[in-house]
C-alpha cells in the first residue's frame, strides 16, 4: 500500500511561500489541487512523498510565519476514468 | 483553506451544482495528468492554476472589478486582445469544456450542434462557470452557425457584441475585418470609459507578442528529438494562456522553458524511444478537454504539436510593433489576425501549408485529425487535407468524437494500430 | 517451436497454435469474462494437442479483449493481426473487410503485407454482427439461418441502419405481410451497403479479402461482389484470421 502526504494551507501565498522552501532545501513535492476527501473548498495544497514528513514538519517550526491547516495522510489511488 | 464560497455567491452562482462540478476535478486531474512520469519541475505552476482555477484567478478579476475595472470574456483566437488590454479591461477565455455542462446546454439548444457549443451555453445558463459570471460583456464573432446563432441566447444572459469574421480573404473582406476591428474598439471604449490611444495600444500588441512568443519557444522545445514535455502538459499551458494573469504567465513559462532547455542538453525525454510523434490539428480543445492528448499519449504515441486554436493557430505571428498612427496600428492587427487559417474560410489552403510545414518543424511521424462531433466545417474539410497529405506521404487517420468517455476503448484502439503502423513504416525505411 | 495466437472478440474467442504453418484452430464463446476465454483459449490448444508449454516461445494477444491477457508476451491490435493473418494465407491481399460481433473494418495493406491504413465504424453497432443477431432474433430465427431463409429471395428494402431504428422497420414490415424471407434478404442486403461504403474509403489494389464472423454469410459476399464488381476472396476460416495474424507476428519474434 502507498500512501501520499498532503499539507494543506489557509491561503495560496502561504502554500506559495512552502513551495519556496522545499525547492531550496531539495525536497520533492507536487502542488496539487485539494483531495476532496480532505476538504470542500476548492484550492491548492501540496503534495509530499510521506516520507519526508517530518523534515517537512520540522521546516515549519522553523518558519512560523507559514500558516497551514493540517498535515494529512492518505492512501494512494488513481481513479480511472478512461477505460 | 481559502473559502470563495462568499466570492460565487457575489457572482450569482449555483453553489450546490458548482460543488458537483468542483468534487470531480482532483481526481480527474489525478488521473490524466499528475500520474504522468517524469514531468517537468516547473508544471507545479500550471498546476497551481488548475488548482485555483474557479478560486484566485475569480478574486483577482473581481479585484479587478472592485477598482473600476471591467472583464471581457471570449471564445475564439479572432478576437484581438490587445483591443481589450488597451482599455485596461482583461480578456479571458471562457468554459465549455466538459461533459458536465452539455446536459444544461441541451436544455436550449438542439443535440446535435457541437459538444463545444453546447458546454458553453450550459455553462452560462446553469452559473457555474465563474468566469462567465464574471464577464461585464461576451464577445463572439461569426465563425460558424451553432455559435452565431447561440449568441442570440447567450445574448438574454450577459450582453454580447459579436464580431462579424469574413468567411473569405479578399481585399474587401480585409477593409470589413478592419472596420469591425473599429467598431469592437469603439464599444470597449464605450464599455470601460477609457480611450484606446496609439501609446496604450502598441503597449497591449508588444504584451500579447511576447506572449506568444513564449508560447512559441515552449513549442520549439518540442522539436526535439527527446521531448522535454508532454503534448498534456503543452496543451494545458496553451489552454491556460487564455486566461491566466500575462505578466505572470509569461514569466512563469519562460522559466519552464529554461528547464526544458536545460533537459534538451541534457538529453532528458519523458517518452521511451521509438515513440511515435503525432501532430494533432483540428477543433479546439477548451478546459478540462483533454481526452485526444490523453488517449494518444495512454496508447503508445506522443504529441509534438497542435495546428489548433489551441495551439499554433493561436500563437504563430505576431503583430507588427510600434507602427506611429493608430490606424496603422488596426492595420496591423488586421493583417495578423485575418491570416489565421481557421475552415471557416473558404477556400482554407493556408491551413494544410501549415499542416505540412508543422509536420515537418516538429519532425512528426503520422497526423491524427481531431474533430468535435458535428464541427461542419472541420469535417468537411477533411477531404481536402487527406488528399493533401496522401500526396506528400504522410499517415493521417481521423477521430471525430465528443467529451463523453465512452468511446476510449475504441478511440484506444485505432490509435494503437495506427501507431502499429507508424512504427512499421518507420523500421521499413531503416531497412 | 510453437508461437499462439489469441484473438478475444466481443463474441468469440478465437486461437491458433502455429509452427509456421496452422497446426490447431480453437474458436470457443467469450462469454461474460474474457480473461477466462483467452486462457481457456490458451490450455485447449495446448492439451489437444499434447504441447509442452515450453515449446510455445510466444503468445501474443489481440481483439477487445487483448487488455486482459496478462499471460501474453505481447498484445497487438486487431487491425495489425488481420493484415498479417490475410496476407500469410493469400500474399496477394491489398484490402480487408473485416466484419465481426461489433465492429466492422477495412484494412488496406501494401505489398509486404504492412497495414497502409485502415477505417473503422463509429461507436454503434450498426452493420455489424450484433446488427444481423438482433435482426434474426426479430425474425425468431438464428443468425447462421439467415442465409438460407434468404436464399433466391428478393430483398425487401430496409433503409435504417441503426440498429433500433432497423428493428421497428422490420417490425411494421412484418405487420404489413412482408415474407420473412425477403425481410431477411433485406436485412443482409443492408449490411452489404454498409460494407461498400466502408470499401469506398479506400482505393481497392488487388485481392479483397472478406473476414471475421459475418462473413460466413455467402448471400452477404455475392451482394457485395455484385455492388463492387469484384471477386472477393474469403478464406476457409473467416474467424481466425486475427488469431492467425497475432501467432505470425509472435513467429517472427522468435530467433530460429
Amino acid at each position: 500500500m502507498q500512501n501520499n502526504t498532503y499539507i494543506l494551507f489557509p491561503s495560496h501565498t502561504d502554500g506559495l511561500s512552502l513551495e519556496k522552501l522545499l525547492k531550496e532545501k531539495k525536497i520533492k513535492y507536487t502542488i496539487v489541487p485539494t483531495p476532496r476527501q480532505l476538504s470542500k473548498c476548492c484550492g491548492i495544497s501540496i503534495k509530499i512523498n510521506p516520507n519526508d514528513k517530518e523534515k517537512v514538519e520540522e521546516l515549519l517550526i522553523k518558519n512560523p510565519n507559514i500558516k497551514i491547516e493540517g498535515i494529512y495522510t492518505l492512501e494512494k489511488k488513481t481513479k480511472k476514468f478512461f477505460v | 483553506m481559502a473559502d470563495y464560497r462568499e466570492l460565487w455567491k457575489s457572482l450569482d452562482m449555483d453553489l450546490e451544482k458548482h460543488d458537483k462540478l468542483c468534487e470531480v476535478l482532483p481526481e480527474f486531474y489525478e488521473d490524466v495528468y499528475l500520474s504522468q512520469k517524469n514531468r517537468p519541475e516547473g508544471m507545479n505552476y500550471y498546476n497551481f492554476v488548475i488548482s485555483e482555477v474557479h478560486g484566485l484567478r475569480i478574486k483577482e478579476l473581481d479585484d479587478h472589478k472592485q477598482n473600476g475595472g471591467k472583464v471581457l470574456g471570449t471564445f475564439c483566437v479572432f478576437v484581438p486582445d490587445e483591443i481589450i488590454f488597451s482599455a485596461d479591461a482583461i480578456g479571458v477565455g471562457l468554459c465549455g469544456g466538459s461533459d458536465f455542462w452539455v446536459p444544461d446546454g441541451e436544455k436550449v439548444l438542439p443535440r446535435n450542434i457541437c459538444p463545444l457549443i453546447k458546454a458553453s451555453v450550459g455553462a452560462k445558463i446553469s452559473g457555474t462557470c465563474p468566469y462567465f459570471q464574471s464577464a461585464d460583456m461576451l464577445v463572439g464573432e461569426t465563425t460558424c452557425d451553432g455559435k452565431k446563432k447561440a449568441w442570440e441566447i447567450l445574448n438574454d444572459y450577459t450582453p454580447i457584441h459579436v464580431m462579424d469574421l469574413p468567411q473569405m480573404k479578399r481585399e474587401n473582406d480585409k477593409k470589413h475585418w478592419k472596420d469591425e476591428i473599429k467598431l469592437f474598439m469603439d464599444k470597449v471604449e464605450e464599455l470601460t470609459g477609457n480611450k484606446i490611444t496609439e501609446e496604450r495600444l502598441n503597449n497591449a500588441i508588444k504584451l500579447i507578442n511576447r506572449k506568444r512568443r513564449v508560447l512559441q519557444r515552449l513549442y520549439n522545445t518540442r522539436k526535439a528529438d527527446k521531448l522535454p514535455i508532454s503534448g498534456k502538459d503543452a496543451l494545458l499551458i496553451t489552454q491556460i494562456a487564455f486566461y491566466d494573469d500575462l505578466e505572470r504567465f509569461i514569466q512563469k513559462t519562460e522559466e519552464l522553458c529554461d528547464e526544458l532547455e536545460r533537459r534538451i542538453e541534457k538529453g532528458v525525454g519523458v517518452f521511451p524511444e521509438n515513440t511515435p510523434r503525432i501532430l494533432v490539428t483540428g477543433t479546439p480543445m477548451a478546459i478540462p478537454n483533454w481526452k485526444i492528448h490523453h488517449l494518444i499519449e495512454t496508447s503508445g504515441g506522443s504529441v509534438v504539436c497542435e495546428e489548433t486554436c489551441t495551439g499554433t493557430r493561436y500563437f504563430e505571428n505576431t503583430v507588427k510593433e510600434n507602427n506611429k498612427t493608430l490606424d496603422e496600428q488596426i492595420d496591423a492587427l488586421t493583417d495578423r489576425y485575418l491570416n489565421i487559417n481557421c475552415a471557416c474560410f473558404t477556400p482554407n489552403e493556408g491551413r494544410i501549408d501549415d499542416i505540412i510545414r508543422l509536420y515537418k518543424e516538429y519532425n512528426a511521424d503520422g497526423v491524427i485529425y481531431n474533430t468535435l462531433s458535428f464541427c461542419h466545417t472541420y469535417s468537411v474539410e477533411y477531404k481536402k487535407v487527406k488528399e493533401a497529405l496522401d500526396k506528400e506521404g504522410i499517415p493521417v487517420m481521423m477521430i471525430e468524437s465528443d467529451y463523453s468517455l465512452q468511446d476510449s476503448g475504441q478511440i484506444k484502439t485505432r490509435l494503437e494500430a495506427f501507431f502499429e503502423m507508424l512504427k512499421e513504416r518507420k523500421s521499413a525505411y531503416a531497412k | 517451436m510453437y508461437t499462439i495466437g489469441i484473438d478475444t472478440g466481443s463474441v468469440a474467442t478465437k486461437g491458433v497454435l502455429f509452427n509456421g504453418n496452422i497446426i490447431k484452430k480453437v474458436i470457443i464463446p467469450t462469454g461474460w469474462s474474457p480473461k477466462n476465454a483467452s486462457k481457456q483459449v490458451y490450455t485447449l490448444l495446448l492439451e489437444d494437442n499434447n504441447v509442452d508449454k515450453n515449446k510455445v516461445k510466444k503468445v501474443v494477444g489481440t481483439g477487445y479483449g487483448r487488455v486482459s491477457m496478462v499471460f501474453a508476451d505481447k498484445t497487438v491490435t486487431e487491425i495489425t493481426c488481420h493484415a498479417k493473418g490475410a496476407y500469410f494465407i493469400n500474399n496477394n491481399i491489398r484490402t480487408i473487410l473485416d466484419i465481426g460481433g461489433q465492429d466492422s473494418k477495412v484494412i488496406s495493406l501494401d505489398e509486404y503485407g504492412n497495414v497502409r491504413e485502415f477505417f473503422m465504424n463509429d461507436k454503434c453497432a450498426a452493420g455489424t454482427g450484433r446488427f444481423l443477431q438482433v435482426m434474426a432474433n426479430l425474425l425468431e430465427g438464428d443468425v447462421n439461418d439467415l442465409d438460407k431463409l434468404a436464399e433466391g429471395t428478393a430483398p425487401k428494402q430496409i433503409s435504417s441502419m441503426c440498429t433500433v431504428f432497423a428493428e421497428s422497420e422490420i417490425v411494421s414490415l412484418l405487420a404489413n405481410g412482408a415474407s420473412k424471407e425477403s425481410i431477411a434478404a433485406g436485412i443482409i442486403q443492408s449490411i452489404a451497403n454498409r460494407a461498400v461504403t466502408l470499401l469506398s474509403k479506400t482505393s481497392i489494389k488487388g485481392d479483397i479479402a472478406f473476414t471475421g464472423g459475418v462473413a460466413k454469410s455467402n448471400i452477404l459476399k455475392k451482394y457485395i461482389e455484385s455492388k463492387i464488381k469484384k471477386n472477393i476472396y474469403t478464406p476457409n476460416d473467416t474467424q481466425i484470421i486475427g488469431a492467425l495474424g497475432a501467432a505470425v507476428i509472435g513467429w517472427n519474434m522468435i530467433d530460429k
